[in-house]
């Protein structure tokens, strides 16, 4: 089982990333040649204005008194204040992007695993069979298109073609429900069937290490039914690479989302960080950067857990 | 790994040898993909009928009339426009293959060789770098650096750089302490010559493959920052940065963000071939086993 100990070790490696990844973002943006205030205002600002911000921003001070403000911020949970979207703190400019961006990554992940799981394994029973050869052409097409080429791709036909679905945008759950959904489809279609296509691939090639073990021989040896061996005894081998694939794919999953956001409109924290980067807004840079990073941590645990979880011969002491 | 159904020898022959004869197909395919784009946006200026930069008719005027693929939002040849964004696109990513050879290769030398601290410390740094998705690290860069062909170039080939640095490890590690090895040391032969003489034409095989894979990685994260209009700026076309400007019209002119995108489509698909290929070829393993 999942030591509690365990669990709370994990955790604490997690401060040191978070650390790092805030320092080396802090700090990048404070060796940017010309003068942070010069590049938020733009060359017109006149030097009272500039004054002012470099004030407001503590950017008059040394950059060690200025690093030492802003971590202590950050421990107290306080990422600054952003310094346009109305001058709110970044904590409460970004915090409500977190559950919208999370919904991309939860649905679209389901979807390709409601895609690639049975396509994986089917490929894998019957390897060098039609449905292989249709999984492996799956794999590569999708490995080989480009999201934001797939999502005009969908937005031309099930948007404008068919007008079916809203070509993108965003309405609250609490507003409409069945409107939330609407916009919902298009975007997770974009995110799973990417996502889906290496997953098929790694599920199969998974599936069929595992089909050639002993164990699954002797399964086979002592009559009980192909489902019970593929389904009870196979898939739940195979899904230990299926969750390493999961994990690294999360990954470049919330990367990848900052642009799949961006088309769709989608007002989540990789869009948030487009925009903010666009307008030089660094506070919120910095906090949205800190903040994927989290998620990327937490998402790398939780991976962490599962393989304890599926197979009881890892430890982790 | 043996192979994965045996329904008889002969049949397992046969299959092996249909399969290879399909994969070398699946390889030329590639090859003869890339080769034609390569050639295509090399030889852009003679075959382009409009100049990239110059009106050339009508806004958004439909494909025909001497425009293949129509014009674009100001009345540019589409076509023109998409093969000179490829030298752009195929140069960014050449670029950024070899800043992540140029600095995973030594990296990787270093610290398989000579191990201990060296070791741990390029690659717990390497690790750093790749818990980092690798767009959000590249968006992070050119944000800070600024946007500019040189800092793209940089921005991608460093997200690129642990994995090689980690293949080249790998692979050092592997012959370190292999009889030639030691035969080079016992003749006298320095660190320096054995690292670079002696170790490192052994690397490069399974270095061949990433260098495809990360190309087309390369392709698309360029596209992928043009696309967000934080890679190449205006007026220099670029397959992204036509992307979003196609979006916008899409209404009206379809064919242009699908051409587009076809292209980086076309490029990326035609290098993950290659390097499927490649890959297939190097290691006779995996060969029987898909």
């Amino acid at each position: 089982m999942v030591s509690a100990r365990y669990i709370f070790r994990r955790l604490l490696q997690v401060i040191p990333v978070l650390f790092v990844v805030g320092t080396v973002v802090f700090f990048a943006f404070r060796v940017v040649p010309g003068d942070p205030a010069q590049l938020a205002l733009g060359v017109d600002a006149t030097p009272e204005a500039l004054a002012a911000l470099r004030r407001e921003f503590g950017l008059d001070r040394p950059l060690v008194v200025q690093y030492a403000i802003w971590l202590g911020g950050v421990l107290r949970g306080d990422l600054g204040v952003s310094r346009l979207e109305g001058h709110r703190r970044v904590v409460d400019v970004l915090r409500p992007k977190i559950p919208v961006t999370l919904q991309l990554v939860v649905f679209g992940m389901t979807f390709a695993l409601a895609l690639a799981v049975p396509l994986g394994i089917a490929a894998a029973v019957k390897a060098s069979g039609r449905i292989d050869q249709l999984a492996r052409i799956v794999a590569l097409l999708g490995f080989s298109t480009p999201s934001y080429w797939l999502a005009i791709l969908l937005m031309l036909l099930f948007s404008l073609k068919l007008r079916w679905l809203p070509a993108g945008g965003y309405v609250s759950p609490m507003e409409h429900l069945g409107q939330h959904l609407r916009f919902l489809v298009l975007p997770v279609i974009t995110v799973g069937l990417i996502q889906a296509a290496s997953l098929v691939r790694f599920l199969r090639a998974g599936m069929l290490e595992v089909l050639n073990l002993d164990y699954i021989r002797t399964a086979r040896a002592k009559g009980l039914a192909e489902r019970t061996v593929i389904y009870g005894h196979a898939l739940k081998n195979s899904l230990i690479s299926l969750i390493t694939v999961l994990g690294t794919n999360i990954g470049a999953l919330v990367g990848g989302l900052v642009v799949t956001e961006q088309i769709f409109a989608w007002p989540g924290l990789g869009w948030q960080m487009v925009t903010s980067i666009m307008f030089r807004d660094y506070q919120v840079v910095q906090g949205a950067v800190l903040y994927i990073a989290l998620m990327f941590v937490t998402i790398n645990l939780l991976v962490d857990i599962c393989y304890v979880l599926l197979d009881p011969r890892i430890h982790y002491e | 790994m043996s192979d994965v159904v045996w329904t008889g020898a002969a049949t397992a022959n046969w299959r092996r040898r249909l399969r290879r004869f399909r994969r070398d197909h699946v390889t030329v395919l590639g090859l003869a993909l890339f080769g034609t784009l390569l050639i295509a946006t090399t030889l852009a200026p003679v075959i382009a009928p409009f100049p990239y930069d110059r009106f050339a008719g009508p806004a958004l005027h439909p494909p025909g009339e001497g425009f293949l693929l129509g014009t674009d939002e100001v009345g540019r040849d589409l076509f023109s426009r998409i093969l000179y964004a490829g030298r752009i696109s195929l140069g960014v990513g050449l670029g950024a293959v070899a800043v992540a050879v140029g600095v995973g290769l030594p990296l990787g030398l270093v610290s398989g060789y000579f191990g201990g601290r060296y070791d741990s410390v390029i690659m717990r740094s390497m690790d750093g770098l790749l818990a980092f998705p690798a767009l959000l690290l590249a968006l992070t860069t050119v944000a800070v650096l600024g946007p500019s062909v040189r800092n793209i170039i940089m921005a991608i080939g460093l997200v690129s750089v642990p994995i090689f640095s980690r293949l080249v490890r790998a692979s050092v590690l592997a012959f370190r302490q292999r009889d030639f090895v030691e035969a080079a040391r016992a003749m006298g032969a320095s660190d320096l010559r054995v690292l670079t003489v002696t170790i490192l034409p052994n690397c490069l095989p399974p270095l061949t493959v990433q260098f495809t894979l990360t190309f087309a990685t390369a392709v698309l994260t360029e596209a992928g920052l043009s696309f967000l209009g934080l890679g190449i700026r205006p007026p220099t076309p670029s397959w992204g940065m036509m992307l979003n400007t196609g979006r916008n019209v899409m209404a009206l002119a379809p064919l242009y963000p699908v051409a587009a995108g076809a292209a980086v489509f076309v490029t990326v698909l035609s290098l993950n071939l290659i390097g499927d290929g490649l890959r297939d070829a190097l290691d006779p393993h995996q060969f029987t086993r898909t």
